[in-house]
Order: C-alpha cells, then sequence, then structure tokens
C-alpha cells in the first residue's frame, strides 16, 4: 500500500508541479494573482475532448494546438484585461481573474454538459508495473512529459537571455526597464506562457481524469496552494510543493475520503497563509 | 450626519432616487398580489439574491475586507435549520438565531486571526476560500450534514411560528421583504449613527490613518466580519425553509460565495443600494432567460456568464457599478445649484422585485 502511495502520488504530483508552475512564473515576474489558471488547465482538458484524437499523432498534435489556443487567449486577456490593472492598488485583477474563471465554468457547463468525459488512451501501451503498482499508461505519460517540461522550462528560465529578462522583472521593475527591458512585452510573454502550460497539462490529464467544469476551481486552489507552500525562492519550490500535494493527496484518500482529504488540505493551506505568507508576497530570497 | 444633511437641501437627484425608493418599496410590497403565484417564487429568490449580496457589502464594501467565507456563513444559516429544526424539532427561528450565532463567530475568528497575522487582501480572499472549501468538503463527508445526499425536510408545522407554508409562497416572500428591510435600515442607522460604523470606511480608505486617529482598526474589522456573516446566515436559512432540502452542493459552493461578491461589485459596493439592484437584476434576468426557452440548468449558466462579463465590462471601464454610474448620470441631468464637494453615498435603498 505504501508503493501504491508513492507511485501514484508521486506521479499526480509531478503534473501538479507543471499546473503550479505556470501560476508561479506568473505571480513572480508580473505579480498578478491569477484565479484562472485552473480554467487554463481547462481549456487543455475540454479542447481535446472536443477534438477527440484517436491515435498518438493526433494526439500529440492537438495537444500542441490547445497549448497555442490557451497562450493566444492568455495573450488577449492579459493585453485587455489585466494589463491596466497592473502597478495600481485596488482589487480589479483578482475580481477579474475570478470572474474570467466562473465565466468559463460555466461555458463550459453549456457546451458540455455531460460530465465526467475521457478521450481515449493515445498511448500504444495500456499499463505497466512500476514497483509492483500497476500504473495507467496515460498517467504514466504524463508525469513522464510534464517531468521533461518542468526541466525544460527551468533550463529556459536560468539559462537563456530570455530567462533573464523574466528573472530581471521578476526581481527588480525599475532595474530591468533601466537596462532596456521591454517589460510590457515580458508580461505578455509569461502570461501566454503560463496560460499554455496550464493547457498541456490539461491535455496530459484527459486521457486518464474525467473532466468536469468545476475542476477549474479545484486546480485553481491546489495551484496556489503549490506556490505558496513552495515560496519564491526558486522553480525547485514549487516543484517539490506539487510533490509533496500529490503524496500528500494519494495518501490521504487512501485512508478518508476523497472531499475530507481535500478539506485537510485546504485548513493546512489556511495554516500556510497565517503563518508564512511571505511565501508568496514579502521576498526572502530572489528569484534568480 | 448625511441623512440630517440630505434633509436641510436636497438635491434633484435625492428626490429621484427617494422617489425610487419609495416606489420600490410600493411594488414590493404589492408585487405577489398582482402577478402569477409562479413569479413569487421568483420575487423570494430575487430577495435571497439581494438579501446575500447586501449582507456580504457590509464586511466587502464597507470595510473592503475581500471575503470568500462568507458561504460559509450563508452554509451554516442554511445546515443550522436543517439540523436543529428538521433534525431534532428545534424552533426554526431559535434555529436561525444559533446559525447566525455561529456563523458570526466563525467571522470574527476568521477576521481576528487574518489580522492577527497581517495578511494582506490577496491572501485573504485566498485563505477565506480555502476555509470555505474545508467547509464544504467537511460537510459533503460528514453524517451530520447528510454526506453527499443532503438532508431533506419533513416537519409537517405550518404558519409562521414554523416558517414554513406548503401552498402559498407569499408569507415567506413578506417575511424576507420584512428582514431584508430591517437589515438595510440597521445598516443604515449603524453607518450613519454610530461611531462604530462612521469608523468602517474610513478603515476601508486608509488603516494606517485609521489606527492613528484611536479607532482601533482590528477590532471594528472583526466586529464588522462577524456581523456580515451573522446576516448573512438568515438568507441561508430562509432558502432552507423554501427549498426543503439542504446539501453541501445546493448552498456550500464557492460559486456562491464568488457570486455574492461580484453582485456587490456590479451593483456598486460603495452604495447600499447596489448589492441590492444587482441581486434583483440577476434574478430576473433567469427569469427573462426562462421565457427564451432555455433549459433550466443552461439558464443558470448563462446568467452566471453574463454577470462574470458585466463585472469585467465595468472594471475594465474603470466605472464603480450600476448605482454610482446611475447617480453620475442624474447628476449631468439635473446639475444642482449648489456644488457639492462631498458625495453621499447612502441615499437610497432601492428595495423593487423582479419586474420580471
Amino acid at each position: 500500500m505504501l508503493m501504491q502511495i508513492l507511485v501514484t502520488g508521486l506521479l499526480q504530483g509531478v503534473i501538479y508541479a507543471l499546473i503550479g508552475l505556470g501560476l508561479f512564473l506568473v505571480f513572480n515576474v508580473m505579480r498578478v494573482v491569477n484565479f484562472a489558471h485552473g480554467y487554463f488547465v481547462l481549456i487543455g482538458m475540454y479542447g481535446l475532448l472536443w477534438i477527440a484524437p484517436t491515435s498518438l499523432p493526433s494526439y500529440l498534435v492537438a495537444a500542441m494546438g490547445v497549448a497555442l489556443f490557451a497562450a493566444t487567449f492568455g495573450y488577449v486577456i492579459e493585453r485587455w484585461l489585466l494589463e491596466f490593472t497592473l502597478h495600481k492598488p485596488g482589487h480589479a485583477q483578482l475580481v477579474i481573474t475570478i470572474s474570467l474563471g466562473i465565466a468559463m465554468q460555466y461555458f463550459f457547463q453549456i457546451k458540455f454538459p455531460e460530465p465526467y468525459q475521457t478521450i481515449a488512451n493515445p498511448w500504444p501501451f495500456s499499463s505497466v508495473e512500476i514497483l509492483g503498482v500497476s500504473v495507467n499508461s496515460g498517467r504514466l505519460m504524463a508525469a513522464v512529459i510534464s517531468l521533461a517540461l518542468t526541466v525544460l522550462i527551468s533550463w529556459v528560465v536560468y539559462r537563456t537571455s530570455l530567462g533573464q529578462n523574466l528573472r530581471a522583472c521578476s526581481q527588480s521593475l525599475p532595474g530591468a526597464v533601466h537596462v532596456g527591458i521591454n517589460f510590457p512585452r515580458v508580461y505578455r510573454g509569461t502570461f501566454a506562457f503560463g496560460a499554455a502550460i496550464a493547457a498541456i497539462a490539461g491535455a496530459l490529464l484527459i486521457p486518464f481524469q474525467p473532466v468536469s467544469p468545476h475542476f477549474g476551481l479545484d486546480l485553481t486552489i491546489k495551484a496556489f496552494i503549490i506556490v505558496v507552500i513552495g515560496g519564491v525562492a526558486s522553480i525547485w519550490g514549487t516543484v517539490l510543493a506539487g510533490l509533496i500535494l500529490g503524496l500528500a493527496e494519494a495518501a490521504g484518500s487512501t485512508f478518508v475520503s476523497g472531499s475530507l482529504t481535500s478539506s485537510v488540505i485546504y485548513l493546512l493551506f489556511l495554516l500556510v497563509i497565517l503563518v508564512r505568507p511571505q511565501g508568496l508576497i514579502v521576498r526572502k530570497a530572489d528569484f534568480a | 450626519m448625511t441623512t440630517l444633511k440630505a434633509l436641510r437641501n436636497t438635491t434633484p437627484r435625492q428626490t429621484i432616487n427617494t422617489l425610487i425608493v419609495v416606489a420600490s418599496m410600493i411594488g414590493a410590497i404589492v408585487f405577489p398580489w398582482v402577478v402569477d403565484p409562479a413569479l413569487v417564487g421568483v420575487g423570494f429568490i430575487a430577495l435571497i439574491y439581494a438579501m446575500r449580496n447586501f449582507t456580504w457589502n457590509i464586511a466587502g464594501g464597507l470595510v473592503g475586507l475581500l471575503s470568500l467565507a462568507h458561504v460559509a456563513g450563508f452554509g451554516i444559516g442554511a445546515f443550522t435549520v436543517a439540523i436543529l429544526t428538521w433534525g431534532h424539532g428545534v424552533n426554526v427561528w431559535l434555529a436561525i438565531l444559533v446559525g447566525m450565532l455561529l456563523s458570526g463567530l466563525v467571522g470574527i475568528v476568521v477576521s481576528s486571526i487574518m489580522s492577527r497575522f497581517g495578511v494582506n487582501a490577496f491572501f485573504f480572499a485566498l485563505g477565506t476560500a480555502a476555509l470555505s472549501l474545508a467547509v464544504s468538503g467537511i460537510a459533503a463527508s460528514w453524517s451530520l450534514t447528510g454526506e453527499v445526499d443532503g438532508l431533506q425536510n419533513h416537519t409537517s408545522g405550518e404558519g409562521l411560528l414554523h416558517l414554513q407554508w406548503f401552498l402559498d409562497p407569499k408569507p415567506l416572500y413578506y417575511v424576507a421583504l420584512i428582514l431584508l428591510v430591517v437589515i438595510v435600515c440597521f445598516t443604515m442607522w449603524l453607518t450613519s449613527r454610530t461611531r462604530f460604523g462612521r469608523s468602517l470606511p474610513f478603515i476601508r480608505e486608509d488603516p494606517d490613518m485609521a489606527a492613528s486617529m484611536g479607532i482601533d482598526v482590528v477590532r471594528n474589522q472583526a466586529l464588522t466580519m462577524g456581523l456580515s456573516m451573522a446576516l448573512t446566515a438568515i438568507p441561508g436559512s430562509l432558502i432552507a425553509q423554501y427549498t426543503s432540502f439542504v446539501s453541501y452542493e445546493s448552498v456550500l459552493t464557492l460559486e456562491i460565495g464568488i457570486l455574492m461578491m461580484v453582485g456587490a461589485i456590479i451593483g456598486g459596493s460603495s452604495t447600499l443600494a447596489g448589492p441590492i439592484v444587482a441581486g434583483i437584476g440577476i434574478a430576473a434576468l433567469e427569469e427573462g432567460l426562462r421565457a427564451f426557452d432555455v433549459t433550466s440548468s443552461s439558464v443558470s449558466s448563462i446568467t452566471q456568464i453574463i454577470y462574470a462579463a458585466i463585472v469585467i465590462l465595468i472594471l475594465r471601464l474603470g466605472a464603480d457599478g450600476i448605482v454610482p454610474m446611475w447617480n453620475a448620470l442624474l447628476d449631468r441631468l439635473f446639475p444642482s445649484r449648489e456644488h457639492h464637494e462631498v458625495e453621499p453615498e447612502l441615499e437610497s435603498n432601492d428595495k423593487e422585485p423582479a419586474h420580471a
């Protein structure tokens, strides 16, 4: 049973880490608290449900397609709805992203009234044994691809000039402006990128995770849990927090009912907010 | 203070708004007798929406606490009635009081803890959202609250004492109307006549300045949050009595909490009338969409989307909400002779029912 918890928890945790990473970048670079992030994951899930790919190549192309769509969507949202709220006091940004999420949730509700659908497994094998635990191929491949993407993203952030611009805006916006970084462009790019990552995570989830519109809110809160627990110091904190969340969920759901597990996780999260809010807002270590 | 000033020199805007309030009050009273009986239920729902937006706004608009914990208060109100009255035969009014106390206590504790740790607005929203989700999860897995199946009302008492009428929704409609008026008048009295109430907008605008003027910011915030959540339990209890069924899905979803917030902001959270206008507006919108032969599940989905779109639009345009926009329009149409530098935003408490 321990193995069961460990394997499913880690596999789920890697995907959570990928979802959290998108929010982490948006939050850290732009200081935008994006309550619609979980709904960007739904774009990936429902996008694939709508395309309904039947073979592996078509699945991969479809995943790229939804990522591209989500990036465009994110770009437009940032440009038209969020840019004017940046560096302004007030709660406009929070209310706008929450409302956007709610609008998307009910849009999916109308468009896909049948709840809990999945797509046919696109991977050419059905399940494998890992450490004596049988794992669904969709879950395994989702975790593998998520891990690869996480490594790729951290490489981009820490090793390329693009990532350097990103980190510059995060560390000091006046400094970034001073050295000639076009920060509105960096912001738009970051937001679009975050949305695309979320949509890819959704595309990876849909073969084994039945989708329902209210997932968006759950995933948003989970992404926040990951970012808050992970802190702002580095990407790896976020990844670690994702794994912890996955393990905690797997462990909890083997002992008590699913909704009680999430209750406990939410209460713990509340505790983290109270005791260590600087994990998100005040930056102890620089994102470097 | 505002009311005194309003009496002394009335601007055209105040005259018009007073007329609207009086007209809509009369409209609300005769409403159940002039419309189709089926629409009385719609009117009741409209009052519930108005009431919960309004009670949210006491914390959200007056003090600026962007809370998503209010849905927990709404759910506590509903579940207290379900557990005590339906399950144990306690009088329903007593159960409502217990629900208010519990919910108010949650509000005070949440706000005190949040202030104690100096949480900022985003974390306040996030933390209260987490709390609501946790409460919802507990309700979904606790046998006392009926787990996922919820609780059903099997009591047979009828009349005002039992707050239950089987065939005629009119009495419950009037109970909701009276409670709404009482809550609004109480809030008006609080914000205009008491030192506590007058300190609230001050705290919202500048907590540090308020503290330096000798206002106990932490205590007043906590009391407001408690009061606001206690009053939010009332519409929860009423809706439980109306539907005779309570489950975590019907009264304890975070979406309801978000709708309260969005509703108050659409109407204009700096005004008293705004949340009420928005609440009645969405009920009217829902009913209007039903006329277009849309399936009932899509109706609520479409209204939520419209609601979200309106709030995004209002914020995007930098406007304050429907009622402040209306006031600005009146001021432009009827410029008053004396120039008022202060904008008293307490004049109207619009209570018209769904004019579907």
